[in-house]
């Protein structure tokens, strides 16, 4: 009955209800849009880093990540390779890391050398697209070595040069050979451009001495499945010399700048959202002031105080529930707009590409934000109409009808 | 109390100079050590054997040492991966000579305190040997009837990492072991010298065994061959351009 | 013609004639421009803070170089005295201070372990006035001015050389001519600045005892400098070219003119990187900033058609007695105007006292991101009011809310005055 009357009463005055709803719909279809715009920047930003050379999840023998010793090969990389094929997991990489010397005619420079698998390690990173001069290691290739931009030209060598690496073998004695410098990346990225080789897997297996052995496997995942397969390697591999590193474990600072710019983003959207709440809050009151003259005359009619202000409350609901529908239709169409579209901001930004981030953005939404946000808007204007009827429940009715 | 330091090291001072006399015999028996074992110039032929739980590998080598001049020449004869390899210690350098490479490189400070040919040996420990006399400060602190002990003192300038050095001697001068303490005074290495045998008219001890403490069933064993004490050795031997010829060999 | 005064008088006695619905109409505005004011701070305290975190960690606003050094960062490439640069400095504008440092890469050894270490040489009463360095120091101390052989490590590169205070290290790093030099030092403090870079390889030591150990006399591989406020380094970096160029060669001997002896770069230069984020993290911010501004006008027309719709019977009676749409349109436009002012002025001041209060207080973040090793940032934010943005955010809402205004005014004007006294 109630329910009718309220239903009734939103369809009457279509244009109050229309203005209520929009307030709403506006604050959320806005905040729905910023959080897309954020998590598409983050997300690209992630995928970006994990994607050009440290992959998702990295699998070493223990401690090997903080102290590289390779007298510490990973155990057995044919297990760990069964078991990401039992999962499911397609991208995956090994490589052998150490630290290397890189001699030129008369300097040197201190680096970490990857040897990588050239055929695998095209499919798992991006880091073939970074090269800038040359080309990438190719399969067949002997002795050849891409390098960083800066470190090439502090060794004075270019592509086509021949050059020392200096390294200390798997049984620690100083291992050298000669390699020839076919590429060179310039990513703007200083930890690439600076210090760091990569050459074939079976060239640093001959110079260090490995008989086949690796020290890293690298996986690239799809983000939601980072934490079952790194729960599941670590509970297989536990107690036999492992580790199970996920990208943050080993380079926390981008993970740390996301969380920061979320919380950044929290205080600004709690902002927003106090706005919006407000803005409800005033449409209804507003609304009750203008029908205090109804509600008198509804009272003198022998409706009950309390019943108004039910009615009034299931009448703000109906609307916050419209409007937070409207606004989630808005909203997400606009996230999944500009999800194919792409917002470019490549004007405001030239360079900005060199750091992990796409200069055109495609919206995309968290989950977890996208529920966070639709409950506190949906709270929000409920709470903003149970002052209205409160008021209304105050009422008395001759004062009402007087009310102009 | 914040006087206390200085009151410390006058009590420390007058504690010392008390022990002057005694300094000076450990010095000498310091410096008669490295005399037995390395003479002014020694030629020798040596083999090192590395053992780690997981593998071993064994390297011979000849080496040519001019201890006044603090240079020095070593080749790899053994194993035939190796053959060639050689090392040239002038001064403060040392350079490395790789037959693949046909050329030298000089090993960079970043290198120095990595193991010398896998071994429990430094880079370093081939290039400092000659100033530990000078380096440290040293003084009996034991004495019995077969043997004496030495307690070695860094200098509070001297560039070296270790905290205290324990030498013990017999009493004839043959070394038997030395000791390598942290600042802490906790074990870190210890040299074992054993096997004492007549090379070119001396008794040395023709065994040196170097146990890393921290990484146990690891040790290098480095066994004299043949020793020639005090021969000419011709200057052209510690030059680059004997590396590349000894090395082509 | 009437005097705009009148409209004045009526324009505000039609606010106060229903109170209620004024203050709900002033408290949007006011919120609007409150959460505008404190937004656009704290997006500016956030810029300002990720740039003067990261030249002031360790880079400085300028660094003076021996041409080619940024690229090489050999020993060969260093400032042979540094006198004349020194000289430079005099009476420059902007410049807050300036000192010295040697920078080489080596290693670090102790007892049980060695690592590789990025080697300092400072001036230890100069340098805090730089760089935060000192202010990093958590065991302890920083460097005295009769330090000699101390030296102040970054805490993870300690705990891999197995060092804590007291103990000695020795640094090993190579002269210009490729000979090794090593040298002690005692461990006087540890530092955690949360950089990696810093904490994993910073080994700190005095200026003059760096330079003996590696033999360089009184050379120098940076002068750095520090400006009064961001503003004022492009400025200074430029009259330090010029006093620069017109410099004798570097090493003294008479090279080639045409070759520059110094380079003066400026932490943009030095780390792009550090400039770009700021950048992008500005060009993101400042996208937020006007999707909320669209929202706070939208809530702002609401409210004021709202209370028009409210008034419908009011101006059809105002009609239906002969006042005219176009005076009508006037009268609302005033009332609009008195509304505004009133909200804006009440808006800025709330949102002044906010940036104000948590200016100082800071805003906490860590609840959401526990641990910065990036950026050299802080996870506390202190909101920061610069005049340009303000300028931006007032001018744009003060006008959007007059248009908002203007808007239920022009609906006023048209109403049909028979229509309006039935709509209740």
């Amino acid at each position: 009955m109630i329910f009718q009357l309220a239903w009734r009463n939103v369809l009457r005055n279509a244009r109050r209800s229309f203005i209520t709803i929009a307030a709403i719909a506006l604050g959320l279809s806005a905040l729905l849009f910023l959080w897309g715009f954020n998590d598409g920047v983050h997300n690209s930003m992630m995928r970006n880093l994990q994607q050009t050379i440290i992959g998702s999840i990295q699998i070493h023998s223990d401690g090997y990540f903080r102290h590289p010793k390779l007298s510490r090969p990973l155990p057995d990389a044919a297990r760990v390779r069964q078991l990401l094929d039992k999962a499911g997991a397609k991208q995956y990489t090994s490589r052998i890391r150490t630290f290397a010397l890189a001699a030129g005619n008369d300097t040197s420079e201190g680096l970490v050398l990857l040897g990588v698998d050239p055929q695998r390690e095209t499919q798992v990173t991006r880091l073939h697209s970074k090269v800038s001069q040359g080309r990438f290691l190719a399969v067949g290739d002997q002795n050849t070595c891409v390098m960083g931009a800066t470190t090439a030209r502090n060794l004075g060598i270019s592509v086509g040069d021949d050059f020392v690496f200096l390294a200390q073998d798997r049984y620690g004695a100083l291992a050298a050979d000669r390699f020839r410098l076919v590429g060179v990346i310039d990513s703007g990225e200083m930890g690439i451009d600076r210090g760091l080789a990569v050459v074939p897997l079976a060239a640093l297996d001959t110079l260090l001495n490995m008989q086949g052995r690796v020290t890293d496997m690298i996986v690239l995942l799809a983000p939601q499945h980072i934490e079952p397969l790194t729960a599941m390697l670590k509970r297989q591999l536990s107690g036999d010399g492992y580790e199970v590193l996920r990208w943050y474990d080993m380079y926390p600072m981008m993970k740390q700048w996301v969380e920061l710019e979320n919380g950044f983003y929290y205080i600004f959207l709690s902002v927003v959202l106090l706005i919006v709440a407000a803005g409800v809050m005033n449409t209804v009151l507003m609304s009750t002031l203008e029908r205090m003259h109804e509600f008198g005359v509804m009272m003198a009619l022998g409706c009950g105080r309390w019943r108004l202000a039910v009615l009034v409350a299931i009448e703000s609901a109906m609307l916050g529930i419209a409007g937070v529908l409207a606004g989630m239709v808005i909203g997400l169409s606009l996230v999944f707009v500009f999800q194919h579209v792409g917002i470019d901001l490549s004007g405001q930004m030239d360079t900005i590409s060199r750091f992990y981030i796409n200069p055109v953005v495609r919206t995309e939404i968290d989950t977890t934000h996208l529920l966070v946000t639709v409950s506190s808007v949906m709270l929000a204007s409920v709470l903003a109409a149970l002052v209205p009827a409160w008021r209304v429940a105050r009422l008395e009715p001759v004062q009402a009808i007087h009310h102009v | 109390m914040r006087r206390f330091p200085i009151y410390l090291a006058l009590v420390i001072s007058v504690l010392f100079s008390a022990h002057a006399e005694a300094d000076d015999t450990a010095r000498q028996a310091m410096l008669d050590l490295q005399d037995l074992l390395r003479s002014q110039t020694s030629t020798a032929t040596y083999t090192m054997r590395v053992s780690t739980p997981e593998w071993q590998r064994s390297i011979r080598f000849e080496a040519w040492d001019d201890r006044p001049g603090k240079r020095f020449f070593i080749r790899i004869i053994a194993p035939k991966k190796d053959r060639g390899t050689a090392y040239l210690k002038l001064g403060g350098n040392l350079w490395m000579y790789l037959p693949k490479l046909e050329r030298d490189i000089r090993i960079p400070p970043s290198m120095m305190l990595s193991s010398w040919m896998g071994s429990d040996f430094t880079n370093d420990d081939l290039v400092k040997s000659a100033s530990v006399v000078d380096d440290y400060t040293h003084r009996i602190i034991a004495r019995d009837a077969q043997s004496f002990t030495i307690e070695s003192l860094p200098k509070d300038d001297a560039p070296v990492v270790w905290g205290k050095l324990v030498h013990v001697i017999r009493n004839d001068g043959i070394p038997l072991s030395e000791a390598f303490y942290d600042e802490h005074g906790k074990k870190r290495r210890l040299l074992e010298f054993s096997d004492v045998r007549n090379m070119d008219g001396r008794n040395i001890p023709t065994l040196w065994t170097m146990h890393p403490l921290d990484e146990p069933g690891k040790q290098t064993q480095l066994r004299v061959e043949a020793m020639r004490f005090d021969p000419e050795i011709e200057n052209s031997i510690f030059t680059r351009a004997h590396l590349k010829r000894a090395g082509g060999r | 013609m009437f005097d705009v005064s009148i409209y004045l008088k009526l324009g505000w006695r039609n606010l106060w004639l229903h109170p209620l619905r004024t203050a709900l109409t002033l408290a949007a505005l006011a919120l609007g421009i409150a959460a505008l004011t404190f937004l656009s701070a704290m997006n500016d305290g956030w810029m300002q803070q990720i740039r003067t975190n990261f030249a002031l960690t360790l880079t400085g606003h300028i660094q003076i170089h021996a041409a080619g050094f940024e690229q090489s960062r050999k020993l060969a490439d260093r400032i042979r005295d540094a006198q004349p640069v020194l000289d430079s400095l005099k009476d420059l504008q902007g410049l807050h201070s300036f000192t010295r440092r040697l920078r080489v890469s080596g290693l670090a050894s102790a007892a049980g372990a060695n690592a590789g270490a990025l080697i300092y040489g400072v001036e230890p009463i100069k340098e805090p006035h730089l760089s935060r360095m000192a202010s990093f120091v958590q065991q302890g101390r920083w460097l005295n001015a009769d330090d000699d052989r101390a030296i102040v490590l970054g805490d993870s590169l300690a705990d891999r050389l197995q060092v804590a205070l007291g103990d000695k290290v020795v640094l090993m790093a190579a002269l210009e001519n490729g000979d090794i030099a090593s040298e002690v030092f005692r461990v006087r403090g540890l530092l955690h600045s949360g950089v990696l870079d810093i904490d994993d390889l910073a080994a700190v030591v005095p200026l003059f005892r760096a330079q003996q150990w590696l033999d360089v006399g009184v050379g120098v591989t940076d002068v750095v400098l520090r400006a009064d406020n961001f503003a004022a380094v492009e400025a200074l970096a430029a009259a330090l070219r010029a006093r620069l160029s017109g410099g004798r060669s570097n090493d003294g001997a008479n090279s080639d003119a045409k070759k520059p002896a110094f380079e003066v770069l400026t932490w943009n230069q030095i780390d792009p990187m550090a400039e770009q984020w700021a950048a992008f993290a500005d060009a993101y911010s400042w996208i937020v900033l006007a999707v909320v501004i669209l929202v706070v006008l939208v809530e702002v027309l609401n409210t004021m058609l709202m209370s028009m719709h409210e008034r419908s019977r009011e101006f059809g009676l105002m009609g239906a007695l002969g006042v005219r749409g176009g005076q009508m349109f006037v009268m609302v436009v005033w009332e609009t105007v008195i509304l505004v002012l009133l909200g804006s002025l009440l808006g800025f001041v709330v949102g002044g006292w906010l940036v104000w209060h948590y200016g100082r207080v800071g805003i906490d973040l860590s609840q959401f991101a526990t641990a910065f090793s990036f950026m050299y940032m802080s996870p506390v934010i202190h909101p920061m009011l610069a005049g340009e943005s303000l300028l931006h955010i007032l001018g744009a809402a003060t006008l959007g809310a007059l248009v908002a205004g203007l808007f239920p005014a022009w609906k006023a004007a048209r109403l049909d005055p028979a229509a309006a006294m039935r709509e209740v």
